[in-house]
C-alpha cells in the first residue's frame, strides 16, 4: 500500500474572495474532509447580470484547453504548462480545481447550488449551471491556488443542466431539464437572448462548427432536437433516432423505444496545423492502420434502445420481447449537415438471451479524442470509460478499449495534447486521469480524490443506495443487467408503457415522490417500498436483495435513497410572466367543488385509495387503480396507468365524469388548470 | 492526493468483471513507472495533438487479421477496425445476366470451359416413364454459387441446383440462362472472383459459356474478406462496394441512401451502397468449420480455427470529402 500524500486545498468563500484551509487528505478512505464549522459559506445568489459578468480575468488564469465548447461535469484548462481540471461536484455543491499533472486538488469553490455542468469560456471565465437553484453563474480565476471568484448569476428556466458556447463565444446555451427549454444568454452580460421550447428531458447540447445550429439530446423519446441559431424565430426540428424492432432476422414495421439519451458528442475538426503527423501510407498493408482517423460532420448520441413489449398483452416480466434483448445500447450517428440519422438499424450479433455483461446501459457523457480517433463514453452502472470507433454507423458495436473507473462516471474531457482523458466519478468523488497512449498497464489510471467539504444532502445509507440504484449487471435485481435507473433515469421515468404480468404499466417518477406516498404500485397493492421492490426484482428476473427474513442492509439503503432522492426544484425558475397568474387561476379551478380535482388529489397529492374509473384496458387484470400523487405531474407524460393520454391538456379534456369534471371548462380554463398542475 | 489504481485498467482477458469492484490501491511497480516515464518522453509539448497509433495486435499480415483480446465478461467483444481504402478497390461494371427471352434455339459453341457437372440422384426411373433424369447440377469449384433459370437476382444462388434433364417435351424453352460465380486462387496466386454467364441446355444437361467476367478483389482483412466496387450507367447509388466473405451466420446488413443486400451460399456476397449523405454496414459471424473450405480454396492459414465476428462500415456524410470506410474481424467470446 502506497502512503498517501498530503494535499493542500484552498476553499473559497465565493463572495469574499480567497480563504485557504489546509486539509489533510486520506488516501485510503475517501477524500479529505473539512469540519462543517470551518466550511465557508457560498455566495448568495442575486441577479447580477450586466457588466459584472464580463470582468477582466487575471492573465494567470487558466485558459480553455483546445476548442472544447461543450459543457460537462469536468472541463479542462491550461495554465502555462499545467493542465487544470475544473470539476462540478454536485454532492458538495462545489467546483474543485484539480491539478491533473500534479495529481492534487489545488482549490475548491463553494457554490450556492448543485452544479450540473461547467464550461470554460475562451477568456478563462467559468460558466456553471446550478440545477437546484435554477441559475447559471459565471466565475473567474485569479490563479490555480485560489478559489474561483463569482462574477454574476442569472435565472434560468427550471433545472438548468447542460451548457455549450457558440464558436464566437458570444452566446451561452443552456438546456433546462424540467422546463423543457433551451436558453441563449449573451456571454458578456448574461442577458437572455432567447428561450425556445423543446421536447421532454433535454440534456447535453452541442453547437455546430458554423454556429448555425444547436443539437440537444433528450433522455427519453428517442429524438435529438435541432435549433436554428441563425434567425430570431429559432425554429426547432427533430431528428428521429428510433430503429426498427427485429422479428428474428427480419426487420419489423414497429420501432424500439429509447431512453438514456443524456449525452451528445460532436466530431472535432482539428486545425490544419494541428493535424497529427501520420506515417506515409506507402507499403502499409490495409490491415495495419498506423494512425487514427477522425470523421467530420457527425453528432454522436449514446443511448439505449428498448422493447417494452406489447402493452396490449401481458408478459412474464417487464417487456416480452421474443427475439431481441429488452434493452440494448446503441450510439446513433447523425450527419450534422443533413440533419439525418445514419443509424437506422440495431445490429445485435449476440445470440438471444446471451446478454453480455458490462453493457453500457447507462451512458452519461461522451466526447471525441483527436489523439486516438476514439469516441469516449462514460457508463454508469458498469463504471467504465469505453472507447468506441466513431467510423461505424453504431459505434457501440465497435468497442476498442475500456477502463474501469471509480463509481459514478458522469463527466469526461480529453487533453489531446497529452493523449489523456479525465473522468469525474461523482459517487466515489474521484477524478481518474487515463493515459490513452498506454496499452494494458495498471499505471494507466491515476486518481485524484476530491476533498469532502460538507455532510452532503444524502444520508450514508442513501449514498450507498444511490450506487445500488444505478448498478447494472447485479443479478439480485435483474437477470438481463437492467438497473433501477434503466427505467428511472435520474430517478424519473422513461416515458414508456411496459407490458407486465398484470397489464400495461406506465413507469412512474420516483424522485421527490416516494416518501409519504404509500401504498405503492398502480394498484396500491404494496404497503411499503420493500414489498414493492421485491415484486419489481421478481419481474426483472432478479434473485432479490433481501435475505430469507426479508431484510438486508442493501435493501434498506435502496429504500433510503428512494425516500431521499431529490425531486426537481421549481422555485426561482425563469418563467413566462403570465404563467403565475394563469397558474393562480388554475389553482382556484383545481380546488373548486365543481371540478372536484382536490377530492382525491388532496393537496395535489394522493388520498391513498384506489378507484374503479372504468379505465381498465383489455390486458388489465384489475379494475381499480391507486390515486397517483400529482407532484411533478407536468414532467411525467404520458398519463394514466397505460399511458393513454399524451399530454395534461388531453387528459383534462378526456376524463370528464370519470375523474372530476372538466367538460364545463373553457379552453383558457383548461390551460390554466394545466398551468397549475405544472407548479405541483 | 494522487493514488494509483492497480486493477488492470485496459480490460483484457477477464480484467473487467461485470460485478462492481472496489478499486484496489497499490503502488505502481518500478517497471510500470519506467514505462510511463518512457511514454511521457514521447509526448509533445503545447496544445498540439498527440497521435496515438493503435497497434495491430501483433498479428502477422496475410493470415486472419483478427483481434485476439476477447474478454470473458466485460462488455462487447472488442474490435480494432482497420481503415478501408476505397480508392484502392477496383471499380468494375458487371454485365447483366442473360435474358431468358433472347435464348437461342440451339446451344451455341461454348466460349469457355464450363465447370458444371451433373450428379444424378435417381437415374433411370423418370426416363422409363418418358421424362428426364432428376439431377443436381453442381460446380467443380470449391467456392461456387450457381443459378439456372432464375438469374435476375443472385440472392438465390446456391451450391447446387436441382434440375430435370433429358428428352421432355414440356421443356420450353430448352435453353435457359445460367450464371455461376466462383472465388478461387489463380495460378499466379491472386484471388479471382469470376462470373460466368452461359446457356443451359435442359436436354443434354450441359452449359455453353457465353462470357466470363473476372474481377481481382482486394483483400481487406487478410484472407478473410475481399472487396471491389461496382458501378453502372443508371445505378442509384452510383457506386456499390461488394464484399466477398465466408458463409456468415447472424448476418445483418443495413443501408441509408440505398439498399444493402446480403446473399449466402458457398461464399457470402454483401453489397453496401455508397453515396454522399448515406451510410451502410454489415456484420456477421463465421463459424470455425466454414473457414476450412474457405482456406482450402483461397490459401488461408487455418491456424487455430475459431469463431470470428466480422463486418464493415461505410459512411459518407455531407461534410466528408471522401467516404470513410472500415472493416474489422475479432474472435467471438464464449
Amino acid at each position: 500500500m502506497r502512503m498517501t500524500t498530503l494535499g493542500l486545498v484552498n476553499v473559497g468563500i465565493v463572495n469574499v474572495g480567497l480563504v485557504a484551509a489546509a486539509l489533510f487528505a486520506s488516501g485510503c478512505g475517501g477524500g479529505a474532509t473539512v469540519a462543517e464549522s470551518t466550511t465557508p459559506k457560498a455566495a448568495p445568489l442575486v441577479d447580477t447580470a450586466g457588466a459584472a459578468c464580463s470582468a477582466a480575468t487575471n492573465s494567470a488564469a487558466p485558459r480553455r484547453l483546445g476548442q472544447q465548447r461543450q459543457g460537462a461535469a469536468v472541463a479542462l484548462a491550461r495554465a502555462g504548462s499545467q493542465t487544470i481540471a475544473y470539476v462540478a461536484d454536485e454532492d458538495d455543491r462545489a467546483i474543485h480545481t484539480m491539478d491533473v499533472d500534479g495529481g492534487r486538488t489545488r482549490a475548491t469553490t463553494r457554490l450556492a447550488g448543485a452544479p450540473a455542468q461547467l464550461l470554460v469560456l475562451a477568456d478563462g471565465r467559468v460558466a456553471v449551471t446550478l440545477r437546484d437553484k435554477n441559475r447559471v453563474q459565471l466565475l473567474s480565476s485569479s490563479g490555480l491556488d485560489a478559489p474561483l471568484t463569482p462574477l454574476c448569476s442569472v435565472k434560468a428556466p427550471a433545472e438548468p443542466v447542460a451548457l455549450a458556447a457558440t464558436p464566437d463565444d458570444r452566446t451561452l446555451l443552456v438546456t433546462s431539464a424540467w422546463a423543457k427549454q433551451l436558453t441563449g444568454f449573451a456571454s458578456d452580460t448574461m442577458a437572455t437572448r432567447f428561450v425556445v421550447d423543446v421536447v421532454r428531458e433535454p440534456r447535453d447540447v452541442v453547437v455546430d462548427d458554423d454556429g448555425q445550429r444547436a443539437f440537444v439530446a433528450h433522455v427519453v423519446g428517442g429524438k435529438v432536437s435541432v435549433i436554428d441559431l441563425t434567425s430570431d424565430a429559432h425554429e426547432v426540428r427533430q431528428i428521429d433516432l428510433h430503429v426498427p424492432k427485429t422479428d428474428g432476422s427480419r426487420p419489423s414495421t414497429s420501432t424500439r423505444e429509447s431512453c438514456q439519451g443524456f449525452a451528445l458528442a460532436k466530431s472535432i475538426q482539428p486545425s490544419d496545423d494541428a493535424k497529427p503527423a501520420l506515417p506515409a501510407p506507402e507499403n502499409v498493408p490495409l490491415s495495419l492502420e498506423p494512425a487514427p482517423v477522425v470523421p467530420k460532420g457527425r453528432i454522436f448520441a449514446p443511448r439505449v434502445t428498448i422493447d417494452p413489449g406489447e402493452p396490449s398483452r401481458r408478459s412474464s416480466g417487464y417487456g416480452n420481447s421474443r427475439f431481441a434483448r429488452v434493452e440494448t445500447p446503441i450510439v446513433s450517428v447523425i450527419d450534422a449537415a443533413a440533419e439525418r440519422n445514419l443509424t437506422t438499424a440495431l445490429i445485435d450479433t449476440s445470440a438471444r438471451h446471451q446478454t453480455p455483461s458490462g453493457e453500457c446501459l447507462l451512458p452519461r457523457a461522451a466526447t471525441l479524442s483527436a489523439s486516438t480517433g476514439g469516441l469516449l463514453v462514460t457508463c454508469l452502472g458498469s463504471d467504465a470509460l469505453v472507447e468506441m470507433d466513431p467510423r461505424g454507423s453504431d459505434p457501440s458495436r465497435l468497442e476498442r478499449r475500456r477502463w474501469k473507473t471509480p463509481a459514478g462516471p458522469i463527466g469526461v474531457a480529453v487533453d489531446d495534447s497529452r493523449a489523456r482523458a479525465v473522468v469525474w466519478s461523482q459517487f466515489d468523488r474521484q477524478l481518474a486521469v487515463i493515459d490513452l497512449a498506454a496499452k494494458a498497464s495498471p499505471d494507466a489510471l491515476e486518481l485524484i480524490t476530491a476533498p469532502k467539504l460538507a455532510k452532503g444532502t444524502l444520508s450514508a445509507s442513501a449514498t450507498w443506495g444511490r450506487k445500488l440504484f444505478h448498478q447494472t449487471d447485479d443479478a439480485r435485481m435483474s437477470r438481463d443487467g437492467r438497473a433501477c435507473a434503466s427505467c428511472h433515469p435520474d430517478g424519473r421515468e422513461d416515458a414508456l408503457t411496459w407490458s407486465t404480468p398484470v397489464g400495461p404499466r406506465q413507469t412512474i417518477m420516483l424522485a421527490g415522490r416516494v416518501k409519504g406516498s404509500a401504498p405503492f404500485s398502480w394498484l396500491g397493492a404494496h404497503a411499503d417500498e420493500k414489498v414493492h421492490l421485491r415484486t419489481t426484482f421478481e419481474r426483472l428476473g432478479g434473485s432479490g436483495l433481501s435475505d430469507r427474513h426479508g431484510q438486508s442492509d442493501d435493501l434498506d439503503a435502496l429504500v433510503a435513497y428512494l425516500r431521499e432522492m431529490p425531486g426537481p426544484v421549481l422555485d426561482g425558475a425563469l418563467r413566462e410572466p403570465q404563467h403565475a397568474s394563469l397558474a393562480s387561476q388554475g389553482k382556484r379551478l383545481f380546488h373548486h367543488s365543481e371540478t372536484g380535482c382536490a377530492t382525491c388529489h388532496v393537496g395535489g397529492g394522493t388520498d391513498q385509495k384506489s378507484y374503479d374509473l372504468g379505465t381498465k384496458s383489455a390486458a388489465d387484470q384489475d379494475d381499480a387503480f391507486d390515486t397517483p400523487s400529482l407532484h411533478y405531474v407536468a414532467g411525467t407524460a404520458p398519463y394514466f396507468h397505460d399511458g393513454r393520454y399524451g399530454s395534461l391538456l388531453e387528459l383534462l379534456t378526456s376524463t370528464d365524469s370519470q375523474m372530476g369534471h372538466t367538460m364545463h371548462l373553457s379552453r383558457n380554463d383548461a390551460l390554466a388548470l394545466a398551468a397549475y398542475l405544472e407548479t405541483l | 492526493m494522487r493514488r494509483m489504481l492497480a486493477v488492470l485498467s485496459l480490460c483484457g482477458a477477464s480484467a473487467c468483471a461485470a460485478a462492481p469492484t472496489t478499486p484496489t490501491k497499490a503502488p505502481a511497480s518500478d517497471e510500470a513507472k519506467a514505462a510511463k516515464a518512457q511514454s511521457a518522453k514521447a509526448k509533445p509539448a503545447g496544445d498540439e495533438i498527440a497521435t496515438v497509433a493503435l497497434d495491430d495486435g501483433g498479428l502477422p499480415p496475410g493470415v486472419f487479421s483478427v483481434d485476439s483480446q476477447a474478454r470473458s465478461q466485460a462488455g462487447r467483444v472488442p474490435v480494432r477496425p482497420r481503415a478501408l481504402d476505397l480508392d484502392a478497390l477496383p471499380l468494375v461494371t458487371l454485365p447483366a445476366p442473360l435474358d431468358r427471352d433472347k435464348a437461342p434455339a440451339t446451344l451455341p459453341p461454348s466460349k469457355g470451359k464450363s465447370t458444371l457437372k451433373v450428379e444424378s440422384i435417381d437415374a433411370g426411373w423418370r426416363s422409363k416413364n418418358g421424362g428426364g433424369n432428376s439431377v443436381y447440377v453442381v460446380l467443380e469449384d470449391k467456392l461456387g454459387r450457381l443459378q439456372i433459370g432464375a438469374v435476375a437476382d443472385d440472392k438465390n444462388a446456391t451450391e447446387r441446383v436441382y434440375r430435370t434433364c433429358g428428352e421432355r417435351h414440356y421443356h420450353n424453352p430448352m435453353l435457359t440462362p445460367a450464371r455461376w460465380q466462383t472465388l478461387k486462387k489463380s495460378a499466379a496466386g491472386a484471388v479471382e472472383y469470376r462470373i460466368v454467364d452461359a446457356w443451359f441446355d435442359a436436354k443434354s444437361c450441359e452449359a455453353s459459356v457465353v462470357r466470363e467476367t473476372v474481377v481481382a478483389p482486394v483483400a481487406v482483412l487478410g484472407t478473410l474478406l475481399y472487396a471491389f466496387k461496382t458501378t453502372c450507367n443508371d445505378c442509384v447509388p452510383k457506386e456499390t462496394v461488394t464484399f466477398l466473405a465466408p458463409p456468415l451466420s447472424q448476418l445483418a446488413a443495413n443501408g441509408v441512401g440505398g439498399e444493402a443486400t446480403a446473399s449466402q451460399g458457398a461464399f457470402t456476397l454483401i453489397r453496401l451502397p455508397m453515396r454522399r449523405g448515406g451510410a451502410s454496414s454489415f456484420a456477421g459471424q463465421v463459424q470455425a468449420h466454414q473457414l476450412t473450405k474457405w482456406n482450402e480454396a483461397l490459401g488461408g492459414d487455418n491456424g487455430e480455427l475459431r469463431e470470428v465476428l466480422m463486418g464493415a462500415e461505410i459512411q459518407h456524410t455531407v461534410a466528408d470529402p471522401q467516404p470513410v470506410a472500415i472493416a474489422y474481424a475479432t474472435l467471438v467470446r464464449h
